[in-house]
């Protein structure tokens, strides 16, 4: 099990399409079990997390359907979730919304590099349900 | 723009035939009677066109409303004999239906008559847009209406306003049959007139007899009339320069725009291709950020309550926001039973899910203060404050309706995506991660399909939002009814489409049944063997007249047995016995269908005890 800060350093060190989806797809299910815990807490965020959980929960499933992703993959957030930290609903959207902008701009990237064209089919709607995320839980950016 | 509602033409049609005394015709003259024939023809053949529509002897009565059907059925059975017979002598007098623009002496009588028929044939066009009917096919509903309207409660307010309608014009005949000087060779003409005119009565007579039995209501016929043309408003999505009172127009419009999406089984096919999971997510999700709308809606109204010093409906507010709070909770739910599974299809957005957007948007910009309001606005947006939301206390219910829209449409949605899952279920189209199955060894796969244990969790999930968002809807209802907001009119709807009609409305939380599926607009009138006839090609009058014989002799054999069962079941329980009331129905001179026999009855004023007259 691995510490859930290692998310953003697996996402930044994964080298290879295959890692790098394997990484944005353990990314996905880490925002989803996070956003679903945390989703109740604050009635302000209270739309912004239910929203931007339905984006991970889509962007994981695209990434599923990219052939080069290995299965079945690493489950490697599995139990991080509670202890994520112990901020305010806010500080935790603001941390989630900094790892969507990352996991968007990994995906961006492999969108445009994969050779496979369902691959970069399914890795550019990851990138925008990434960037839904971003969007929901920091507000829209310019 | 507001949409054309029955009440527009039923309205039109009264005050068509609303004749001063006196003015009815010059002198009736021979052609002053074909004129009023011809008119009185376009009358009959609209007003049986009605009759026909009804379906108190094959529709919905459950065996509870054995006694209710024997009597209302009698009704509309007399009715369509006495307008049959009506018909008859107008077209024995050589009467031409023609239109009001041929009327040449402009006597008001035969104008008023021709624009009546015309506002009742609009009245009824306007029923039938929630229908389709196909040659050969089963008559369909097509919209939220139609269950409505083919509820034993429409139905017999329909025949209640066709008895208005000839108690109307009834007088005017019998007025224009009263010899005069200068009327000398109209004498058959008059007779012929006057019959007419019995058998108008005849039809009021009838119907009459069973609103005393089991009367219409006023709040029936407030449905009646509140029923609109089947003519969902075009998709509109907030500007941002809204009033409140435009905000809440737009949830209201979109509410229904969802509901017409939505639509509820059984007419969705076996599985619906709109069923994917981006759409299911969205609806979820957009019905738990609607459902947490409606809670700081509430919430904010409950403070304006109190600041205007509204005490009876400030606990009333607090009690439906915590309603919404506990449909929040299971709407939140089946968001989580959500990202568990998928559909074979992903992607799609359906009108379904692009309209539940919508609501999300119209209720979110209503409940925040920022006009730009977005779903995706992000965190720390401000409510608006009570005093903005209902500035003037007459606001309150205005606001109150949006909300009451909202919860509805989000009961409605609950129910209509359960069945949607179910259907994609028994298609296979619902899928697991094979890595989420315990047991599964098939790893190489991707997806597998559902397992039983996982489609019920996911039904059940959608089940409690859907019992959640009705118990928040029930306890808005009480306050609608209270504030006398507008939206009382889905109360009234909803408890039409109970299954049951043994007791009155009841506005209690919590009691609210779902309507029966089986009681659906397809298990509406089947085709009567004159329909099936003429379907065939039959054209010889013989063949029709003995195709009308079956189903008069049919009609006459359910309803006899239908009054059977209700004695023994009334005699069985002996609570109260029918008996009475039975010799009443079989002595009553319109229960023979003879209409020279009527005379006699109208004259009698209803006993204390009994309803009021049916009257507007």
């Amino acid at each position: 099990m691995s510490n859930p800060h290692s998310i953003p350093e697996r996402l930044q060190g994964a080298t290879g399409l295959k890692a790098v989806l394997a990484a944005a797809y353990d990314a996905f299910e880490f925002l989803l079990a996070v956003i679903r815990a945390h989703q109740d807490l604050d009635e302000d965020l209270f739309t912004a997390f239910v929203m931007s959980g339905a984006c991970a929960a889509d962007g994981r499933d695209a990434l599923t359907a990219a052939p080069s992703l290995p299965w079945p993959p690493p489950v490697e957030q599995a139990g991080a979730v509670n202890d994520f930290r112990s901020g305010s609903a806010g500080e935790i959207a603001a941390d989630l919304a900094a790892l969507s902008q990352q996991l968007a701009t990994r995906l961006r990237d492999a969108a445009t590099t994969a050779p496979d064209s369902r691959d970069r089919a399914e890795c550019a709607e990851a990138a925008q349900c990434a960037i839904g995320i971003r969007d929901l839980l920091a507000g829209r950016m310019p | 723009m507001a949409r054309a509602v029955f009440g527009d033409f039923a309205r039109a049609v009264e005050s068509h035939l609303d004749v001063p005394a006196g003015t009815a015709v010059r002198g009736g003259s021979g052609q002053e009677f074909a004129e009023v024939n011809g008119a009185l023809l376009r009358i009959t053949e609209v007003m049986a066109r009605y009759a026909s529509d009804v379906s108190l002897v094959s529709g919905d009565y459950l065996p509870g409303d054995r006694s209710r059907l024997a009597v209302w059925a009698r009704a509309a059975i007399e009715a369509r004999e006495a307008l049959g017979h009506a018909d008859e002598l107008l077209r024995e007098s050589g009467a031409s239906p023609g239109n009001e623009n041929k009327t040449v002496t402009g006597t008001s009588l035969p104008r008023g008559l021709h624009a009546a028929a015309a506002s009742m044939t609009a009245a009824r066009d306007l029923l039938q847009t929630h229908f389709t009917s196909e040659p050969g096919s089963v008559r369909q509903g097509r919209s939220e209406w139609a269950l409505v309207i083919t509820s034993p409660t429409v139905t017999r307010t329909l025949l209640g306003e066709i008895a208005i309608w000839a108690r109307h014009i009834a007088p005017q005949l019998s007025d224009l049959a009263v010899a005069r000087p200068g009327m000398r060779g109209t004498g058959e003409a008059r007779r012929r007139m006057e019959t007419v005119g019995h058998c108008l009565w005849s039809v009021h007579a009838a119907v009459q007899a069973a609103h005393q039995h089991d009367p219409v209501s006023a709040d029936d016929r407030r449905l009646l009339h509140a029923i609109p043309v089947n003519m969902p408003q075009p998709r509109c999505v907030p500007d941002g320069t809204e009033t409140i009172g435009d905000l809440c127009a737009g949830i209201i419009s979109t509410a229904e725009r969802v509901r017409h999406a939505a639509p509820i089984p059984p007419r969705q096919p076996a599985w619906d291709p709109g069923l994917t999971i981006t759409s299911l997510r969205q609806v979820a999700a957009t019905g738990t950020a609607t459902s947490h709308h409606c809670r700081i809606l509430l919430r904010a109204l409950a403070a304006r309550a109190s600041q205007a010093g509204h005490d009876q409906i400030g606990p009333g507010l607090l009690e439906s926001a915590a309603a919404a709070t506990q449909a929040r909770a299971r709407w939140l739910h089946a968001v989580g039973a959500v990202d568990q599974v998928t559909t074979d299809v992903r992607r799609f957005v359906s009108a379904e899910a692009t309209e539940a957007g919508d609501l999300a948007l119209w209720t979110g910009r209503l409940a925040y203060d920022d006009p730009r309001w977005q779903l995706s606005s992000g965190p720390s947006q401000p409510a608006r404050a009570p005093e903005a939301l209902a500035a003037e206390p007459d606001d309150i219910p205005v606001v109150l309706a949006a909300i009451h829209h909202a919860a509805e449409t989000l009961r409605h949605l609950a129910r209509a995506d359960q069945h949607q899952i179910r259907a994609a279920a028994d298609a296979g189209r619902i899928l697991v991660p094979t890595r989420s199955l315990p047991e599964s060894d098939d790893v190489a796969r991707r997806y597998s399909t559902a397992p039983p244990s996982r489609i019920s969790q996911l039904i059940a999930a959608y089940q409690d939002a859907g019992t959640a968002s009705a118990q928040t809807t029930a306890a808005i209802a009480d306050l609608a009814e209270t504030v006398r907001a507008p939206s009382r009119i889905l109360t009234l709807a909803r408890a039409a489409t109970r299954p049951t009609r043994d007791s009155a409305p009841s506005f209690s939380r919590g009691s609210l049944p779902e309507p029966a599926l089986t009681r659906s607009a397809s298990a509406a009138p089947e085709h009567t063997t004159a329909e099936l006839l003429r379907h065939i090609g039959a054209t010889s009058p013989d063949l029709l007249r003995r195709g009308s014989e079956i189903d008069r002799a049919r009609e006459r054999l359910i309803l006899d047995a239908a009054q059977e069962q209700a004695l023994d079941h009334t005699h069985h329980n002996s609570a109260r016995s029918l008996g009475p009331e039975k010799d009443a129905l079989s002595s009553h001179p319109v229960a023979r269908a003879d209409p020279r026999a009527v005379a006699a009855t109208i004259g009698q004023a209803p006993r204390q005890s009994e309803p009021p007259e049916f009257e507007p």
